[in-house]
């Protein structure tokens, strides 16, 4: 009986335990969502890095928090931020319409248009006529979704988990081309010889305020306005003390605030 | 392979929650499985409709789906709950006891139909020669049903663990870090995503191979005493 008892109160213990973590003082609760390099990378060790997770390090920072990161499935991050298992999203996220209709965003600490990278043989447009019947592959739930469907609406569009796997296909010869954000897209080419060897962006840079927005910001929820002052200060403090020039030419060679 | 070796530490971990999620999954769905075939054979009326309902319904509707809603829907029941009657603010609902809760409940719906098939192959005579021997109800079950019942269940219980074994893949969507999230991720993050799909292959096939040699020695110990039919 007592074994029973004890075991009872160990699990309720465990529970008050775990309810009580998540809200803890000076702790502010990222998700990210690895396996988009260079923003959100997962490291051999279990650790995280990328451009996103080295950012949220400055905001913590200067917010006098620590970050406490989630990783996450894109197609589960914002519904966890929903159901506040956390309390902001730091994962290269387009501030768009759609999502704005769900969520909050702070304002945009990068900017990045959109580019249609194909075979450097491929010969057709980035627009409605030249992209007709042309598969094209997005990573679904993202902007370029929306891009697609106003821009090039009769192009084949074939939706990916991730970008990764869209560039598996686009290698793979399965699609014509891959709609993608410029900076990630280029890291992609210059991540093989091969890629940039037989691929190019064959658009220059796409924008379009109602699909892709502003640019990427932190996302919250929403009638959080007191965290959203927080972080928009956090992110004018990380321009002005320089920490956020330093990480921006440490991964890119240059400065991806205002594009 | 360079990356294989490197990520060799978090594969390992992964591989531990995989298999932490589906032996846990595995001792609820069972004890679900007798259950709710206990209520489909034995039940009054009610109870064995109830069961009836809760095995057709959990089997036609997706795993994913269902998963989904039980994490993310039922956070959002308790938050709303919480603030409409304002007795707590915020009670996480843990991603491992939704994981393991969703699994067992979708593979406790197969149990139960398994348990009910096997109870249905036992001979009549079993039960017969028990009662005229004058064993008490829970003696039959220990020394007679119960043994015969696992040696009939157990190809299909195999059957299910190794579905749900593969089923634990769907909770990285909860944020749990299994051998398919970490793998997949390391494989997005380091450019080189074939190899470690190839390496969480080999490592389920692993699984799989250890998994059926228990399961022949299991089926061994529970058939021993079957008589051979002609």
């Amino acid at each position: 009986m007592l074994n029973r008892r004890s075991l009872f109160a160990s699990a309720a213990a465990l529970m008050v335990a775990l309810g009580a973590q998540a809200q803890a003082e000076g702790v502010l609760r990222v998700a990210i969502s690895t396996g988009y390099p260079p923003f959100d990378v997962l490291n051999a060790d279990g650790s995280y890095g990328g451009f996103d997770v080295e950012f949220a390090n400055l905001i913590c920072e200067r917010m006098n928090k620590t970050c406490e990161f989630t990783d996450i499935e894109w197609d589960g991050i914002i519904p966890g931020l929903l159901a506040n298992k956390y309390d902001v999203i730091i994962a290269s996220m387009g501030i768009n319409e759609e999502r704005m209709k769900q969520v909050d965003f702070s304002e945009p600490y990068y900017k990045g248009p959109s580019a249609l990278i194909a075979k450097k043989d491929a010969g057709f447009t980035a627009d409605e006529a030249g992209t007709e019947g042309k598969a094209i592959g997005v990573q679904r739930a993202t902007a370029h979704e929306c891009y697609i469907g106003k821009h090039m609406a009769k192009a084949d569009m074939r939706q990916y988990a991730t970008s990764e796997e869209a560039y598996l296909d686009l290698q793979a010869g399965r699609i014509d081309a891959v709609l993608v954000d410029t900076i990630p897209g280029e890291e992609w080419l210059k991540s093989d010889p091969a890629n940039a060897e037989a691929f190019a962006p064959i658009s220059a840079d796409l924008y379009d305020m109602e699909c892709f927005g502003v640019g990427q910001g932190i996302a919250l929820r929403k009638g959080e306005d007191e965290l959203k002052a927080e972080l928009n200060a956090a992110i004018l403090k990380t321009r002005e003390d320089g920490s956020y020039l330093e990480l921006s030419n440490r991964y890119f060679g240059r400065d991806i605030y205002d594009f | 392979m360079a990356d294989l070796w490197e990520y060799r530490w978090l594969l390992l971990q992964g591989t531990g929650m995989t298999l932490l999620l589906g032996i846990t999954g595995l001792v609820l769905s069972l004890l679900i499985g007798l259950a709710g075939s206990a209520a489909r054979i034995g039940g009054g009326p009610i109870a064995r409709r109830i069961a009836g309902g809760y095995t057709t319904f959990v089997r036609s509707v997706p795993d994913l789906c269902m998963m989904l809603l039980l994490f993310f829907g039922g956070q959002t029941l308790m938050n709303k709950l919480g603030a409409w009657t304002g007795w707590w603010e915020y009670v996480e609902v843990n991603a491992f006891a939704a994981g393991v809760i969703t699994i067992a409940f979708i593979f406790g719906a197969y149990m139960t139909e398994s348990f009910r098939g096997a109870y249905t192959s036992i001979p009549k005579g079993q039960f017969e020669a028990a009662q005229s021997l004058g064993l008490t109800r829970s003696q039959m079950f220990r020394h007679v049903t119960f043994p015969q019942l696992m040696g009939y269940a157990l190809p299909s219980i195999g059957v299910n663990w190794m579905v749900l074994l593969k089923t634990t893949a769907l909770v990285s969507v909860l944020g749990l870090h299994d051998l398919v999230f970490f793998g997949v991720s390391a494989g997005r993050s380091t450019r080189n995503p074939f190899a470690f799909l190839i390496a969480i292959m080999v490592i389920y096939l692993i699984l799989t191979a250890l998994s059926d040699l228990v399961l022949r020695a299991l089926e061994r110990r529970y058939t021993k005493g079957r008589m051979l039919r002609t």
